[in-house]
């Protein structure tokens, strides 16, 4: 396995929708070649920092006005 | 059938010596039955409905043949008396292909007078024609009256065309449909979310039910959004218009897809025309700047820290995070918020976004990548500035 059909099993690796032959020859490429080992690592770490952080929430006062404004069309329907 | 019980070896208990007066016994408040004994289900009701399906062969019979010489639908003899399936002028003004669908009560339940929907499977009751199925069982033709122990599938102008008589006597109709949701509800209930039924409700004219939903996925729609535009303000016009707009169209959410993924579809599509609106003398699409190959192709190869957020406190951790997303193509940005952000399988960030299921995992792929060698120069750098060599 090269470098570039390692990036292009990434998706599904992460996906779990890897065959397990092929999860080997990942892991193989991994334990072998020091890039590829840090770019799994930390496209791992960059998908779940944005997991772990909620960048955008609603506000109450806006959250108040929403139902005010579509429930009154609802009832209006 | 009857099975004798008194093969066995047990001695059986004298109930004669025992006997008390009970004054309850006289008098019983109500029969009590249990909830599956329906209509001609007790043992003792077997002669009579031998003889009503011998009844009722004699009058299939007579109809068929009355109808095979003279074609003369004397069909109507045996009209369900629900006056909506019976009336004669709705249907003829339906063409025969399209049937008009009509909600129905629900035959089986305990007060069919009030329940819209199939009690087993809270689907709502079809009528095509003459049939009146819930939305499984759609094979099994039902009259919807118990008092009428006839149902007959096929209407005249369906048999002139060459279609099969059916008729079916009720009370098995009725035992068909209960093993048939009996065998197939297991299977069912784990796949009908509980997001289908709140959605009947809404159809059926409960705002509370369309609320509930509205507080289940205000925040995820919000969130799209304001990923997709980078703008508190658009997100917040676009998150009421995607409920406006999909309780005006709640009639067109037909159960295929999960309901969040629908509201995700709208979101998707009101935050690209709000972006189009914004930039009025550039285009926007998903396709825009995906074409570029800036970002897939590694470059930094420095480990960060295990845990970015011990290195930065929220506020600031926030605002990389902010800005890295920012930075994206938005085809790449929204591929990642649905994806990874917001936990859609790929095939439903696929139909959300209109893209086929390669196309979402080529872009994931980039977008990630490209949010790695982003972060990668925040996180690393700051690893330099704290740990000086
Ligand atoms: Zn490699």
């Amino acid at each position: 396995m090269t470098c570039t059909d390692f990036l292009s099993k990434l998706t599904d690796y992460f996906d779990g929708q890897i065959s397990s032959e092929l999860l080997e020859e990942v892991r193989a490429h991994t334990a072998g070649c020091r890039h590829c080992e840090v770019v799994l690592s930390t496209t791992r770490q960059t998908i779940q920092v944005y997991r772990d952080n909620e960048l955008y929430d609603l506000s109450t006062e806006f959250q108040e006005r929403l139902h005010t404004a579509v429930m009154a069309r609802c009832r209006m329907k | 059938m009857l099975r004798a019980v008194g093969g066995t070896d047990l001695p059986r208990p004298v109930r004669e010596t025992a006997r008390v007066p009970d004054p309850r016994a006289a008098a019983p408040p109500f029969r009590r039955l249990p909830p599956d004994a329906g209509f001609l289900a007790a043992a003792d009701l077997e002669p009579l409905r031998i003889f009503a399906l011998a009844l009722l062969l004699v009058f299939v019979c007579v109809e068929r043949v009355l109808f095979a010489v003279a074609a003369v639908p004397c069909f109507r003899l045996f009209v369900c008396p629900n006056p909506k399936l019976s009336d004669s002028k709705s249907r003829r003004a339906a063409p025969v292909d399209k049937p008009p669908i009509h909600r129905l009560n629900d035959p089986f339940s305990s007060d069919a007078s009030q329940n819209l929907t199939c009690s087993t499977l809270s689907l709502p009751w079809v009528a095509h024609g003459r049939r009146t199925c819930c939305g499984i069982c759609s094979d099994i033709p039902l009259c919807r009256s118990r008092v009428f122990p006839l149902c007959i599938a096929t209407s005249p102008a369906a048999l002139l065309r060459g279609a099969a008589p059916f008729s079916m006597d009720f009370t098995s109709a009725v035992w068909t449909h209960r093993l048939l949701m009996a065998a197939i509800q297991s299977s069912i209930a784990e796949e009908v979310h509980p997001d289908i039924a709140l959605v009947e409700r809404a159809k059926a004219g409960d705002t509370a039910a369309f609320e509930q939903l509205m507080r289940q996925y205000e925040r995820q729609i919000f969130r799209v959004a304001q990923h997709i535009t980078q703008n508190r303000e658009d997100a917040e016009d676009i998150t009421q218009d995607v409920f406006l707009k999909a309780y005006e169209k709640l009639e067109q959410f037909q159960g295929n897809s999960k309901f969040s993924t629908w509201l995700v579809r709208i979101a998707v599509n009101e935050s690209l025309m709000r972006l189009r609106k914004r930039k009025t003398n550039r285009t926007v699409s998903m396709d825009e700047d995906v074409h570029t190959e800036d970002g897939s192709i590694p470059r930094d190869f420095a480990e960060w820290r295990p845990n970015p957020e011990q290195i930065f406190n929220q506020g600031e951790l926030g605002d990389i995070l902010r800005r890295t997303i920012q930075g994206l193509p938005p085809g790449f940005r929204t591929v990642f918020t649905l994806r990874d952000i917001e936990n859609l399988s790929t095939e439903e960030t696929a139909e959300a976004l209109g893209l086929s299921v390669p196309a979402v995992k080529s872009r994931l792929l980039r977008a990630r990548l490209q949010l790695r060698e982003r972060l990668s120069r925040y996180f690393r750098q700051q690893k330099k500035e704290t740990q000086p060599a």
